[in-house]
C-alpha cells in the first residue's frame, strides 16, 4: 500500500513540476498569465519555507529552547531575556502605530550588521587581494614556477595594470573644465579607458560563465519535459 | 552643524557601540571581548532571524489586504496566500525535513528555481544581441568576443582545434580577468567598508525608516 503511495505521490509530484516548468517556460512569449501564477506560487512557497526554516532552526534552538530549559543561573537568564525582550520590541514592526519602538532594535542589528561587513571586507577580502597583487612580484613563488621568469614578470605586470586601472576606472572626482561642465583630469581619464577595456573583458567572462550554467538549467529542463511526455507515451 | 533629536542620538549611540565592540574583536585580541563580541553576535543571528520574520509577516499582510480589498490582480495574492500556507502548516507540523516538506520542496520549488535560470539563458542571449544592435562600439565588440571564446573554450566543438581554444580561456581567465576582476573585487571592498563606516558613524541612517 506505501509503495503504491510512494509511486503516486512521486508521479504527482512529476506531473506538478511539469506544470510549473511550462509555466516558467511561457515567459519565452512574454509576460502571461502562467508566468505569473508560477512565480507567485514560487514567492507563497519560498515565504513559508523561509518561515519554517527560520522558526525550527533559529528561534526554537536559540530562544524558545533555552528559555523552557533554563538552569537557574542569573548570567544565563540575563543572555536569554535581552534577545527575547528585543525580539518582542522587533515584532511590534508589524504594527505602524508601534513600530517605533522596533527602531533601536534595527539600530542594534543594523550596527552589528555594518561592522561585521566592514571587519569582513578589511580581512576577508581587502587585505587577501593586496597581498596576492604583492605576491605576483615574490621572488621566492616566481623561481618555485616552472615558468620562464621574465614571461612571469610580464604577466604579473598585466596583471597589476588591469586591477590598477580597472581601480583608477571607478575615481569619479573630478573638477569643473572650461565650459564649467565637470571633468576627469586627463592621465585619469586615459587611465580609466584601460581600465574600461579590462572590465568589459571581466564582465565578457563573467557572462559566458552565468551563460553557460542558464543553459546548462535549460537543458536539464527540457530534458526532464521530453523524459516526462516519452514515458507518458510509453516511447 | 546637523540638528540630532534625542531619540535620533540614542539610535546612532547603539549602532557606534554596537559596531564597535564587533569591530575591537577583529582587531583587539582581549578575551572579555571576544566573549562580548561572540554574545552580540549570538543576539544578532536570533534577532535577524525575527527580522526576516518581520518582513514575510509583512508580505503576507500586504497580500492578504490586498484580497480583502479585492484589489486588481488580486488572485495572485490569493495563490501567494495558498501557496504560503500549505507550506507554513506542513513544515510547522512536520518540520522542513520531513518527506512532506521535502515533497513540496524538490516538487514545486526546485523546478521552478532551475527554470527560472533557464529562462536566463534565453533572456541573456536576447540582451546580447539587443546590446549589439543598440550599441555597437569596441567594448561591446570586446564584451561579447570574450564571453564567446570562454563559451567555445569551455565545451568541446568536433570540427574546433580543442587545445587552442582552451588554452586562449585560460590565457584570458588567468591574466586579464584575474587583474580586472580583482581591481573590481578591491572596489567593492572599498565602497563596502566607506558605506560600513558612514553607517557606524550616523552619516546613514536605514534604521530610522
Amino acid at each position: 500500500m506505501s509503495l503504491v503511495n510512494n509511486i503516486s505521490t512521486d508521479l504527482l509530484g512529476v506531473i506538478v513540476g511539469l506544470i510549473l516548468t511550462l509555466c516558467i517556460f511561457s515567459y519565452i512569449f512574454g509576460d502571461n498569465v502562467l508566468f505569473r501564477l508560477g512565480i507567485n506560487i514560487f514567492i507563497g512557497v519560498t515565504a513559508g519555507y523561509i518561515a519554517v526554516v527560520i522558526w525550527h532552526s533559529v528561534i526554537l534552538p536559540q530562544l524558545i529552547g533555552p528559555i523552557s530549559t533554563w538552569d537557574g543561573s542569573i548570567t544565563n537568564f540575563v543572555k536569554l531575556i535581552i534577545p527575547l525582550i528585543l525580539s518582542i520590541l522587533l515584532l511590534l514592526k508589524i504594527f505602524p502605530r508601534l513600530s517605533s519602538f522596533g527602531s533601536p532594535v534595527m539600530a542594534f542589528i543594523v550596527g552589528a550588521g555594518a561592522a561585521t561587513i566592514v571587519g569582513g571586507a578589511v580581512v576577508g577580502t581587502f587585505l587577501p587581494q593586496i597581498t596576492a597583487s604583492i605576491n605576483l612580484f615574490d621572488p621566492q613563488i616566481q623561481n618555485s614556477s616552472s615558468e620562464l621568469i621574465w614571461l612571469l614578470i610580464i604577466e604579473s605586470s598585466f596583471i597589476l595594470i588591469a586591477t590598477l586601472s580597472t581601480l583608477i576606472y571607478f575615481h569619479f572626482s573630478a573638477r569643473p573644465n572650461s565650459r564649467g561642465s565637470p571633468k576627469r583630469a586627463a592621465l585619469i581619464e586615459t587611465i580609466a579607458g584601460i581600465g574600461r577595456f579590462f572590465i568589459a573583458v571581466t564582465f565578457g567572462a563573467l557572462f559566458a560563465g552565468v551563460l553557460l550554467a542558464s543553459i546548462s538549467a535549460f537543458v536539464e529542463r527540457w530534458d526532464f519535459i521530453i523524459s516526462v511526455f516519452l514515458s507518458i507515451f510509453h516511447l | 552643524m546637523v540638528n540630532l533629536s534625542a531619540k535620533q542620538i540614542l539610535l546612532i549611540s547603539i549602532t557606534a557601540v554596537t559596531g564597535i565592540v564587533i569591530l575591537s574583536g577583529y582587531f583587539i585580541d582581549d578575551p572579555v571581548l571576544i566573549n562580548l563580541r561572540a554574545i552580540i553576535l549570538q543576539w544578532t543571528i536570533i534577532l535577524a532571524a525575527v527580522a526576516l520574520l518581520v518582513g514575510v509577516i509583512n508580505l503576507i499582510s500586504v497580500h492578504f489586504s490586498k484580497v480583502i480589498t479585492r484589489k486588481r490582480s488580486s488572485i495572485y495574492s490569493l495563490v501567494i496566500l495558498v501557496s504560503f500556507f500549505i507550506t507554513l502548516i506542513v513544515g510547522a507540523l512536520y518540520g522542513p525535513t520531513n518527506h512532506l516538506s521535502l515533497w513540496i520542496f524538490n516538487y514545486v520549488q526546485l523546478p521552478i528555481e532551475t527554470s527560472l535560470l533557464g529562462i536566463t539563458a534565453v533572456i541573456l542571449i536576447l540582451a546580447a544581441i539587443r546590446m549589439l544592435n543598440r550599441r555597437p562600439n569596441t567594448l561591446s565588440i570586446i564584451f561579447l568576443f570574450v564571453a564567446v571564446i570562454i563559451m567555445v573554450g569551455t565545451v568541446s566543438i568536433p570540427w574546433l582545434e580543442p587545445s587552442l581554444l582552451a588554452e586562449a580561456r585560460d590565457w584570458i581567465l588567468r591574466i586579464p580577468v584575474t587583474g580586472g576582476a580583482r581591481g573590481i573585487i578591491i572596489g567593492i571592498a572599498l565602497g563596502t567598508i566607506a558605506t560600513g563606516l558612514r553607517v557606524l558613524m550616523g552619516a546613514d541612517r536605514p534604521y530610522e525608516n
